[in-house]
């Protein structure tokens, strides 16, 4: 009786924990992960009347507007850290 | 392996197997997640030369007729021609390709589809930069195409945005800056660009919404470029931009035209398109077109550049996101 009780109790207690660990497993691909194709659009609204932006952009303000920074990547570092830079089909 | 049993049957050893089995678990969710999302290191812009330029705007208002500009247009510098590369033609997983037909300007003095290319100013985190775009034929007549890096960034939306055509030397044929540029009511860009991680660009795409200005609204006046995405990446593209990084300044538009493309398939987070050219800053944003015929169509725009392909100009891939995106933006306002 006390073979068959623990026959019983040694799958129930292996479904609980691979139950567990399918929950930790999904709770922490949720809380990580990010799909790589993300849909969806955001609108954001400026809030400022033309005449506002065009008081802002003096001469002076113009001129002096900084070239916005280009996006560089490493591709070398990329490639030797992970393999993830998969060169063009030729 | 009946002893196996008999230790698994006692308390310390289901403890045993249980923290076998979290840890085994645990590696492989650690192991997955550093395979599948393995570039993220931040962006290096240490590439980038600023270059502030000392000549007068206002003095130059009255030079720029809309006769000079014309034919500034016509000086375009050709920074590269090169079709020096092994064409990567082979589209994986493209969608539905998709074209539209580009509008002239009302004045048709001034040549499409170079009249729809521009400057952006824009502010962000306190500090005033300038990048490119191009006017692009949509329902509300008001949409500009650039990259997502020129109106959102740091965690914050660009602010002061304000959409420049056929800029140069500080006027338009519509008047000086700011008089003749038209001032960004809306922006918008992807969530996978709002929610990019470091070095992921592929969804580096940028739409604002102008409001009209005195001369009305954008493209009745400057023309929209025609647009194409879910190409095929194997016809010569013609790059157009602004750039404001060493060696140049900034004010006047550059090319790089008839330059062979090479397809990325991943790269930069996914899907991307590079061709020889050696713009700098300033020119993020500004369009790549594909022409067919007669018929220009914009399918790219200068983005980011990368060490894996030195003296290129890379793209995302114009596909459904774009797509998305521009549908988005066009019917604002409409």
């Amino acid at each position: 009786m006390v073979q068959q009780q623990r026959l019983i109790q040694f799958p129930l207690a292996g479904a609980l924990i691979l139950g567990f660990l399918a929950a930790l497993y999904l709770f922490v691909w949720k809380w990580f992960a990010k799909p790589e194709h993300e849909p969806g659009v955001s609108n954001h609204s400026t809030g400022k009347s033309a005449e506002e932006v065009r008081k802002y952009w003096t001469a002076e303000k113009a001129r002096k507007a900084q070239p916005a920074p280009m996006p560089h990547i490493d591709g070398k570092t990329d490639k030797g850290k992970s393999g993830a830079s998969r060169p063009p089909k030729a | 392996m009946p002893q196996l049993s008999s230790f698994l049957q006692r308390p310390l050893g289901k403890l045993v197997a249980f923290g076998l089995l979290v840890v085994i678990s645990l590696s492989y969710v650690v192991v997955a997640n550093h395979l599948i999302y393995s570039s993220f290191q931040q962006s290096s812009t240490s590439s980038i030369v600023d270059h502030q330029e000392n000549e007068s705007i206002v003095s130059v208002d009255a030079y720029w007729t809309v006769a000079r500009m014309n034919s500034a247009t016509d000086e375009d510098v050709q920074l590269s021609s090169a079709a020096d590369f092994n064409q990567g033609s082979s589209d994986l997983n493209a969608g539905q390709a998709a074209q539209k037909d580009g509008q002239a300007p009302s004045d048709g003095t001034i040549g499409y589809p170079l009249s729809t290319i521009g400057k952006i100013f824009f502010s962000l985190s306190g500090r005033d930069y300038v990048c490119s775009g191009t006017a692009i034929v949509s329902n509300n007549h008001n949409t500009v195409d650039t990259a997502g890096h020129c109106i959102y960034g740091s965690g914050g939306w660009g602010t002061n945005v304000m959409f420049c055509p056929l800029y140069a030397n500080g006027s338009t044929p519509y008047g000086a800056v700011p008089d003749g540029c038209w001032v960004a009511k809306e922006l918008a860009a992807p969530n996978g660009w709002i929610n990019a991680r470091p070095n992921d660009l592929h969804q580096d795409f940028g739409m604002i919404v102008v409001y009209p200005n005195d001369a009305g609204n954008l493209t009745d006046v400057v023309g929209g470029a025609g647009w194409a995405y879910n190409q095929q990446v194997k016809q010569p593209f013609y790059a157009y931009g602004y750039p404001a990084g060493y060696p140049f300044n900034g004010q006047t538009r550059k090319s790089c035209e008839n330059a062979s493309p090479k397809n990325w398939t991943y790269h930069a987070g996914g899907r991307v398109v590079s061709i020889p050219c050696n713009m700098t800053g300033g020119s993020s944003g500004g369009g790549w077109f594909i022409k067919s015929g007669n018929s220009w169509y914009l399918d790219g725009h200068n983005d980011f550049t990368s060490t894996a392909q030195p003296g290129h100009m890379f793209s995302p891939y114009y596909d459904n996101t774009w797509y998305t995106l521009y549908n988005n933006a066009q019917n604002q306002g409409a």
